[in-house]
């Protein structure tokens, strides 16, 4: 008893001592910050990530489940230690910057930090929930609920702090974007896993195969990402979505299309093996097609919702959607190609199952081109002065034109490494013709998209730029030749005593034309003009 | 003290109220005892003999056949110094392989888990037999070291 006071006291001493020398710290550096606050925010998410996982911690140690054997001392020593240190900073800091950010509401440290607080106990929740849930749904193996509380409670407050003083300024969706990814992420792994259930439950009807799939672990992942994603996505958004969101849309519209167009290939590829070579019988040779069928459908809706939100209007995000998928779709193609050469050159006994691999490798290079003519046609169609100078296009010529000159590079390198191998008598290598071939595919890929780059920049280059020049224009009367030269000409008129020398105005555009914005004499007379370049 | 004051120190007081329960809570904590003549509570006899440095008792608990050559010396000087841990058994993986034989999963933590935790997960299976009346865990089992005293070799 004498001991656990003691205990106490030591550890009310260390909270009151670190809490003292934290205000002191905090008071001297009390002007407004010029940096958004950045470096408290994230002192705050460090002691706040320390205090809560040592919270949980001690929770999980004073509920631990199922636990039959378990040693409470270490874990309470440690998470005890961690809060007497990391408590105090969290509250300290706290206060200190709830009462700067009610004047200061778009500063970039409250985004960053409702960020990482959201990226790291948003997942926290959603997996300690699912350990939950699938231990009570499923045949997991048990986990504690103390952490479920402890993560939650952390999510929640901050939830209604953000509202309090919602972040502003771009950036401010960043936190729900994570959230959303978070929760989409779950709810769609388990929506294509009750899929696959139900898909599988037909397929084993139908055929004498059957996996037997259990429906629990992805209800659960269900159960946990359904209300995430709801929240943070589907509850009204307060303002046009800013970088974060756009970013957000990209990323999930390519994921999900990237997804579907693979699990799409492979259905393809596994019917066309089925016809051209051959194969076990259907029912064992379609027996993964329901997850693929699942995994495709999930995939499609993502890439659905997404690409709806982002729109059809050809701005930045739309344009980074539509390159990011050509680079995929070339990059394909690319393999594809390279395959095909491999099989069409190489030794017969370098590939095993040449009939199956010409399949795969041909629908491969098929699927490529078409997402990459698709999506490059749609490029090509928007008149090329208005798209040739957008960052977009500009990174996947330049960038991507980088990436496939690289790999053309390593792949020259090493058809060279075998051919002087060959010439001073070593063993031929079977990796000579896929290095040639992936040599001459990405090869032809970086000189098209260098190519466009050089027609591009022509076409967005600046004009010529004029240095001044002196025209010196004797004649009897000059007309309005002064407007017809550029505002670099320096034009000195010196009249002629007679009425011979008139600057008509057929004469005008001529004068100017040959004069090329070189320093010149011009005579005028009535037979027509002379031109002298000055000198110097 | 004004209200506002007040209101302000209202969280810390919760949380730290919270905090000291949780660890008296935590401390006061014992496991479930399972009855010993059962092949689950044999492995929790087995594991708390071990997390309690019994290595005596722990060893009486094996299988004396399959152990043969072994003493408790060789399986202390296996654990080392080794982590504290906790074992979950895995209740829906128990699994009667004969009528003498019975397979019971086990789930064990070691060390302590969270970003600042240097813990680990593994996932031991235990194979008990029925050695008229009293259970003891046969064949190779957690910490293996049975490959360094075993007669048969491994």
């Amino acid at each position: 008893m004498g001991g656990g006071i003691i205990g106490l006291l030591i550890l009310g001493g260390i909270t009151v001592g670190v809490i003292a020398a934290v205000r002191r710290v905090m008071k001297k550096d009390g002007a407004e910050s010029q940096t958004g606050d950045v470096i408290p925010y994230l002192l705050l998410a460090l002691a706040v990530g320390t205090a809560a996982f040592a919270l949980a911690e001690l929770a999980e140690a004073a509920f631990p489940g199922d636990a039959f054997i378990f040693d409470t001392t270490t874990q309470v020593a440690a998470s005890l230690a961690a809060l007497v240190v990391a408590g105090p900073i969290a509250f300290v800091l706290w206060k200190r910057q709830s009462r700067r950010r009610v004047t200061n509401t778009s500063a970039a440290g409250w985004i960053v930090y409702l960020a990482a607080i959201e990226a790291v106990f948003m997942t926290a929740l959603a997996i300690a929930s699912f350990g939950v849930l699938n231990s009570l749904l499923g045949d997991g193996s048990s986990a504690s609920w103390a952490n479920v509380v402890v993560f939650a409670g952390v999510v929640v407050f901050h939830e209604f702090a953000s509202r309090q003083t919602p972040p502003t300024g771009e950036g401010s969706d960043l936190h729900r974007v994570l959230g959303s990814a978070i929760g989409l992420v779950m709810t769609s792994i388990g929506t294509a896993g009750v899929l696959y259930w139900l898909l599988d439950l037909l397929y084993g009807s139908l055929t004498p195969t059957s996996s037997n799939a259990e429906p629990a672990i992805w209800i659960s992942f269900l159960l946990v990402g359904v209300p995430i994603w709801g929240v943070r996505w589907w509850s009204s958004w307060p303002s046009e979505p800013d970088i974060s969101r756009k970013t957000w849309l990209v990323v999930a519209s390519v994921a999900g299309l990237v997804t579907a167009v693979g699990t799409g290939t492979s259905i393809l590829i596994m019917i066309l093996l089925y016809l051209f070579s051959d194969t076990d019988s259907a029912a064992t040779h379609f027996a993964v097609l329901p997850g693929i069928v699942a995994t495709a459908s999930v995939a499609a809706l993502v890439w659905a919702h997404h690409k709806g939100r982002l729109g059809i209007e050809r701005n930045a995000p739309v344009q980074i959607y539509g390159y990011t998928m050509a680079a995929i779709g070339l990059s394909a193609a690319i393999g594809g190609a390279t395959g095909l050469a491999t099989l069409a050159f190489a030794p017969a006994d370098f590939i095993n199952e040449p009939d199956a691999f010409v399949i795969s490798v041909a629908t491969i290079l098929v699927v490529g081109l078409l997402v990459w003519g698709w999506f490059w046609t749609r490029a090509q169609a928007v008149p090329r002065e208005l798209e040739a100078g957008t960052i977009p296009r500009r990174l996947y010529l330049v960038g991507f034109g980088v990436i496939t000159g690289l790999v053309a590079a390593g792949a020259l390198i090493g058809t060279l490494v075998v051919l002087f191998q060959m010439l001073i008598g070593g063993e031929p290598s079977d990796s000579l013709v896929p290095q040639a071939s992936l040599f001459i595919f990405s090869g032809l890929a970086t000189w098209h998209l260098l190519r466009n780059n050089a027609i591009d920049s022509a076409l967005v280059e600046s004009p010529d730029v004029v240095t001044p020049f002196d025209v010196t224009l004797i004649c009897s009367h000059p007309g309005t030749i002064a407007t017809a030269f550029p505002k670099e000409a320096r034009l000195k008129v010196i009249y002629r005593a007679d009425t011979e020398g008139v600057v008509t105005e057929g004469m005008e555009a001529a004068i100017v034309e040959e004069v090329g914005n070189t320093s010149s004499l011009v005579w005028v007379e009535g037979s027509g003009y002379r031109i002298a370049r000055a000198r110097g | 003290m004004t209200v506002g004051k007040k209101t302000r120190w209202i969280w810390p007081v919760v949380i730290g109220t919270v905090v000291i329960a949780l660890a008296v809570i935590a401390l006061n904590r014992e496991p479930a005892q399972l009855d010993p003549n059962t092949p689950e509570g044999t492995v929790q006899a087995y594991l708390q003999a071990i997390g309690d440095s019994d290595f005596d008792a722990a060893f009486d608990l094996l299988d004396p056949q399959y152990y043969e050559g072994c003493d408790a010396a060789d399986l202390a000087s296996n654990m080392g110094r080794s982590e504290p841990f906790t074992a979950v058994l895995d209740l829906e993986g128990i699994e009667e392989l004969t009528d003498e034989k019975t397979f019971v999963p086990v789930r064990m933590q070691f060390g302590t888990s969270g970003p600042f935790g240097s813990g680990w997960t593994s996932w031991e299976s235990f194979v008990v037999t029925d050695y008229t009346g009293s259970w003891l865990i046969a064949e190779e089992a957690w910490p293996y070291f049975g490959w360094d005293c075993r007669e048969e070799g491994f």
